[in-house]
């Protein structure tokens, strides 16, 4: 019997939506225990050490003491381990509506949108499916342009616990809204995400991951863009040991458009992850890339990003860009932009670099009275910066910039 | 004010300043002429502390005290300026973030108080105009898409605002046009001051027509040959620098031809 099934075993009297989900919940487990755990080398999983995700993780809730960050200015919906607390959750704008997932889940297993894409977490999306306790299903109406943005604050979880979110996000004909993902989780986070974006509607979903140091993170993201839908997507990736998003977008109706940027920082042994997969489905779509890495210590940065144009997404558009910066001799990164393209008339660009701090603008800096560390603060804060002006709602760019400078302050001599 | 004495200087093996003595006192500007690869660029980097370069032996001086064991940040707060020949390019940060980090970073060095962000303004407005510089790219990433003539009023700006003792401009009138080289001038004559000191490093009369250096030092292999009024500019113009180097080869004394009446 594998850990997890003990868990599960253990545990499946308290699971959300009781006797009714436990058959969807245990073909889950099934499937997962029929993968396996990725090998060393597995597709996908290549320059990702699974091992801290080999232990064993209490599925039981735990209690949360902790504080709760709110972002000022925003619409902050709180998750304490994955469930919705209504009382610390902020009243919703007109055209919105956030419900929790655990009312749903004795009707079955979460549904996801029509034509949304494959995980690129696999197999941890059917653990996710089997031990799911939370989440929210949101929805903006048609032609409602929210200009609050909505964040999900997630807080709870512990060291050798795990918790597994689900977060449908469902942004109707016409509409436009800002809908934040806050981690400020401890434990394992094991968090799926869909995204349906109606025809001409636009989304601006950003990932604020600010999980405690020893925090495991795993990030199952997929979008699905209709015609003339936009979405601006932007992972700022700071916490966790070990942190995947594996963001797999379809831009599945014509004309539609994908910008996603991120920037990982890592100190001590932290791994970032980012693997995306950008499929052009649909003819005239646009889509961007641009990620940065910031990496000291011992840390790794990985990105790894497809960009397929299938038969018919002709007249393709694409972007794949990532930059790394080394502050150490012993951070290390991965950058692989990869494209696949089984149609005529496509431009797609893609670029990617690894190298240290430029010393000629070092040199610059100090000869102009700026110290050393400070310089060097200022530049890997302006490569962080390229990133975070990405953020086009005020209050979520401050936000991001505040952590990052924290960060930099701290990680940066 | 400043005195370089019997400066040597290395790029790895390669020696380039060969015992470079020059003094100069505050006020007056000085203008260094010379051939390519003479050790121009190199004499004026090292005096900003630039660590590619291995000084072997000599010593320089601001107001008395050595510079040599000072870093690069800790000679601009002591109030030497570098204008660069090729100023760099940095996206992520503006140029009023980064003028005002440098600003305040020589102010708290002397033990004053930073410039709040309200005066900054104002005054970086101010000189601004002395050199003709679009304040819009104030907000823009620090030199970035900047063209040539952009990049070097920004120096001169920068000069304007961190108001050193002694600044060296490194070819600064290269890639400017007439009308830009003017302004750039007229920028660096209003940081004309008793107390304040310039050494100009340049191939052509040009900017120093506008500038009207009270020295004139021609650098050749490394090492000053002769100094002069600046009515050796003119014979530099004229004659080149190929006499110089004639006569060193001969072991002659330098003496320059006479400039055409």
């Amino acid at each position: 019997m594998s850990d997890w099934r003990a868990t599960f075993v253990a545990n499946q009297d308290t699971f959300v939506g009781g006797a009714h989900a436990l058959a969807w919940r245990e073909s889950a487990l099934a499937a997962f225990e029929d993968a396996g755990m990725p090998r060393p080398k597995s597709r996908g999983w290549k320059h990702t050490p699974l091992r801290a995700l080999k232990s064993t993780f209490n599925a039981a809730p735990v209690a949360y003491n902790g504080a709760i960050p709110r972002i000022e200015g925003a619409v902050n919906i709180v998750l304490v381990g994955g469930v919705v607390d209504e009382s610390q959750s902020d009243a919703l704008p007109e055209g919105v509506t956030v419900t929790s997932l655990q009312a749903s889940l004795s009707m079955g297993a979460p549904a996801l949108p029509a034509d949304a894409p494959a995980t690129l977490n696999a197999p941890f999306d059917t653990l996710n499916i089997a031990f799911v306790n939370g989440g929210t299903v949101v929805t903006v109406a048609k032609n409602s342009v929210i200009e609050a943005p909505i964040v999900l604050v997630h807080v709870g979880g512990a060291t050798g616990h795990a918790v597994h979110v689900q977060n449908h996000i469902r942004v109707e004909r016409g509409a436009k809204a800002t809908i934040v993902e806050l981690w400020v989780m401890d434990g394992l986070a094991n968090a799926l995400t869909t995204t349906d974006t109606g025809a001409n509607a636009e989304l601006h979903h950003v990932v604020l991951q600010n999980n405690g140091p020893e925090a495991l993170f795993l990030a199952d993201h997929r979008h699905v863009l209709a015609r003339d839908a936009r979405i601006f997507g932007t992972s700022v990736a700071l916490g966790s040991s070990l942190a995947r998003i594996g963001v797999h977008t379809r831009l599945n109706g014509e004309g539609a458009e994908c910008s996603l940027s991120g920037v990982y920082l890592g100190q001590g042994t932290q791994h970032h992850d980012h693997t995306l997969r950008m499929e052009h489905k649909a003819p005239n779509c646009t889509s961007n890339q641009k990620f940065r890495g910031i990496l000291g210590g011992k840390s790794r940065g990985v990105f790894s990003s497809l960009l397929v144009v299938t038969e018919t997404g002709v007249k393709a558009d694409g972007t794949q860009d990532n930059r790394n910066v080394l502050l150490s001799k012993t951070a290390r990164a991965n950058s692989e932009p990869m494209l696949e393209i089984y149609t005529d008339d496509v431009k797609a660009a893609h670029g990617s670099a690894i190298g240290k701090l430029d010393d000629a603008a070092l040199f610059y800096m100090r000869a102009r009275g700026i110290n050393a560390s400070t310089a060097r603060r200022m530049l890997t804060g302006g490569i962080a910066r390229e990133i975070i002006a990405e953020i086009a709602n005020d209050p979520i760019r401050i936000h991001a910039e505040t952590l990052v400078e924290a960060w930099l302050l701290e990680s940066v001599e | 004010m400043i005195h370089i004495k019997d400066l040597k200087a290395n790029i790895g093996e390669t020696p380039i300043l060969k015992g470079l003595t020059l003094d100069i006192e505050p006020g007056t500007v000085h203008a260094i002429m010379g051939p390519n690869a003479s050790g121009k660029s190199t004499l004026s980097k090292v005096v900003a502390g630039h660590e590619d370069y291995d000084v072997t032996g000599g010593d320089v001086t601001l107001n008395g005290n050595s510079i040599m064991e000072m870093s690069a940040e800790e000679r601009a707060q002591k109030g030497i300026f570098m204008s660069f020949q090729y100023p760099v390019e940095i996206p992520g940060i503006s140029t009023a973030y980064f003028v005002r980090t440098a600003v305040n970073a020589v102010r708290i060095a002397n033990g004053e108080e930073e410039l709040d962000a309200v005066t900054f303004l104002k005054t970086a407005r101010e000189r601004m105009k002395w050199v003709g510089m679009d304040k819009a790219l104030l907000n823009r990433p620090l030199n970035v898409g900047f063209s040539g003539g952009e990049k070097k009023r920004n120096e001169i700006f920068q000069l304007a605002m961190l108001e050193p003792q002694f600044a060296i401009l490194d070819e600064t009138d290269s890639g400017l046009d007439i009308d830009a080289l003017r302004t750039v001038a007229e920028g660096v004559n209003k940081m004309r001051d008793p107390k304040r000191s310039f050494l100009v490093i340049t191939h052509y009369q040009r900017l120093l027509n506008y500038l009207k250096p009270d020295v004139v030092h021609v650098l050749v292999d490394g090492r000053i040959v002769y100094t002069g009024g600046f009515e050796l500019v003119r014979t530099l113009e004229e004659h080149g620098y190929g006499w110089a180097e004639e006569q060193l080869k001969n072991g002659e004394p330098v003496c320059p031809p006479a400039a055409e009446a």
